[in-house]
């Protein structure tokens, strides 16, 4: 009987072994010889970058508002060419990091920054930001009291209270801060914009019947805003107004958690075909881990959770990304897929 | 505090928000063609790190008057030794999809001296658009149709080591097949010697 369960097992597993998976190439087309196969939307014409740091920060900004990862890659190269290790060099390696989700290297490199340097205003606000992803919240309040007392009081205040609502007290957190923006202390346009769009998630958190209304004033500010675009977005499919959804990620980048949105959101409404967009981001998911599976875990769990229903694995998936990272989105997605997942057991 | 400080603190409290767009290159090889190599290159990798200056557009026509100049850049970056480096030349053979972009098909083929029965496995040294882009990868899938069938993937990084164009898989394939006949043996031998106790009963 052992024998025979034995013969049995080192057959299932060469058979497992016989047949692992195969990748067949795409099929090859060759076009007709006028075709235009390819219109340029580089950003910048490479040639005129050169190995400074003021490209390099250009190419982050680039990335961080398009969600190019060619444009991340490019300014990580450029880095490494300049040869360059001072302060404003390594701060720049730690957000290039931070953007990879490599954490620890990031917040590594800045505690060395901090201790060299500790007033430091960009290396303590790219710490504070790391340590909030992290959920080390003694070290998110220590780095924003230092912004505090370089003279950043709107963006310190912003942090406090964003603080105090991830450690429960979302209700005073968001009252607080909102009467600070009423009468807000010195600031620059774009601290402004960043306070008010901490606000619109805090009114978000504790589902403010005007929460509409703070994202829209965020958004104003800085219409660039994708993050907040797709906080307005997910609280109007929260509250059944898919079309809405739509509308607020119109003219918006094909990132991966926008495009998640949209096909939530297009799902909803009657009449809208969303097979293509379903096809796209199952692929794009697909290949995204098949090169980096630490990468895309929130879109990848909310993909599974909300769109192809299958809650086990998104859980696995959430479970994952808060390993990872812990920002309010990533906490709610976990509650739900725990939540999806115990229902069906 | 100068100002692009206060721009960008701005900028990197944004949040993330992970896209696609990470430069990805693919590999294909087989072991009825041991010296040659499929390589798909996107056309913004094309442009942007292998065109002194990008068009507005590109047609294939211009492509190909321009493909042995990108060809050489692209030999430049890739590297196939066995006993001793081998002479490699990339043609284009033509376009393919991935998801959503437009990609560039690249026969890669290699002359080694030494060729024979007992020359080594070629390996791999892929280089490629690494110092233009640290994030850029290249998906390297190797198979085999020659009994045992197999195949393997790999993902290629600025860390790699260069990679043996062979299939791990066989090995590994052939051994648990021999697992397999050595203990349906033993279990036919222990059989046969029960068989005369039960007799006996």
């Amino acid at each position: 009987m052992k024998i025979s369960r034995l013969i049995v097992g080192a057959g299932l597993l060469a058979l497992s072994l016989m047949s692992a998976a195969r990748e067949a190439a795409p099929p090859v087309e060759i076009p007709e010889s006028d075709t235009i196969i390819w219109r340029n939307t580089l950003h910048q014409d490479p040639t005129t970058i050169t190995a400074t740091l003021n490209d390099v920060r250009k190419l982050i900004q680039w990335s961080q508002t398009h969600g190019d990862l060619r444009a991340l890659g490019r300014a990580d190269a450029l880095l490494l060419q300049s040869g360059n290790t001072n302060v404003e060099s390594r701060i720049l390696r730690a957000i290039i990091n931070q953007r990879q989700h490599r954490f620890a290297e990031a917040a590594a490199v800045l505690r060395g920054v901090l201790a060299e340097s500790p007033d430091h205003a960009q290396a303590n606000f790219t710490l504070y930001s790391i340590a909030l992803v992290q959920g080390d919240f003694a070290l998110a309040r220590t780095t924003c009291q230092r912004l505090q007392t370089l003279g950043f009081a709107l963006i310190a205040q912003s942090c406090l209270h964003n603080l105090l609502g991830l450690e429960g007290e979302a209700e005073q957190a968001f009252l607080g801060l909102d009467a600070v923006v009423q009468s807000p202390p010195p600031h620059t346009p774009q601290e402004r914009a960043w306070a008010a769009g901490t606000l619109a998630e805090l009114a978000a958190a504790i589902d403010h019947p005007h929460t509409e209304r703070y994202y829209r004033q965020a958004l104003q500010l800085a219409p660039d805003d994708h993050y907040s675009a797709a906080g307005l977005a997910q609280w109007y499919l929260q509250h059944n107004q898919a079309e809405a959804a739509l509308a607020a990620l119109a003219d918006r980048p094909r990132t991966d958690r926008l495009d998640l949105l949209r096909l939530i959101a297009m799902r909803k409404i009657p009449n809208i075909r969303s097979d293509s967009l379903y096809r796209q981001l199952k692929q794009r998911f697909e290949s995204a881990s098949q090169r980096d599976a630490s990468l895309h875990l929130h879109e990848r769990a909310r993909f599974e959770l909300d769109v192809e229903q299958r809650p086990e694995e998104a859980l696995k998936l959430a479970e994952a990304n808060y390993r990872q990272q812990k920002e309010r989105a990533d906490f709610q997605l976990l509650q739900r897929a725990r939540q999806q997942a115990g229902m069906q057991q | 505090m100068k100002i692009w400080q206060a721009i960008f603190l701005t900028m990197t409290l944004c949040g993330t928000l992970q896209a696609h767009e990470a430069s990805t290159s693919y590999l294909y090889w087989h072991s009825s063609m041991p010296q040659s190599l499929r390589l798909d290159l996107s056309l913004t990798d094309v442009m942007m790190h292998l065109s002194d200056a990008p068009p507005e557009t590109l047609s294939w026509r211009v492509l190909q008057q321009q493909a042995r100049q990108f060809g050489d850049r692209i030999a430049a970056g890739i590297s196939v030794e066995m006993d001793s480096p081998c002479l490699l030349e990339a043609r284009l053979h033509g376009l393919t999809e991935y998801v959503d972009e437009r990609f560039s098909v690249w026969q890669l083929n290699w002359h080694c001296t030494g060729n024979g029965p007992l020359a080594p496995h070629p390996r791999l040294d892929y280089q490629l658009l690494y110092a233009q882009d640290t994030l850029h990868r290249a998906v390297l899938s190797v198979q085999s149709d020659s009994w045992p069938k197999s195949s393997r993937v790999t993902v290629l990084d600025p860390n790699t080591e260069p990679v043996t164009l062979a299939s791990r898989w066989r090995w590994a394939t052939t051994a648990s097949l021999l697992m397999v006949i050595v203990l349906g043996t033993l279990s036919c031998l222990l059989l046969i010697r029960d068989m005369p106790r039960k007799d006996a009963q």
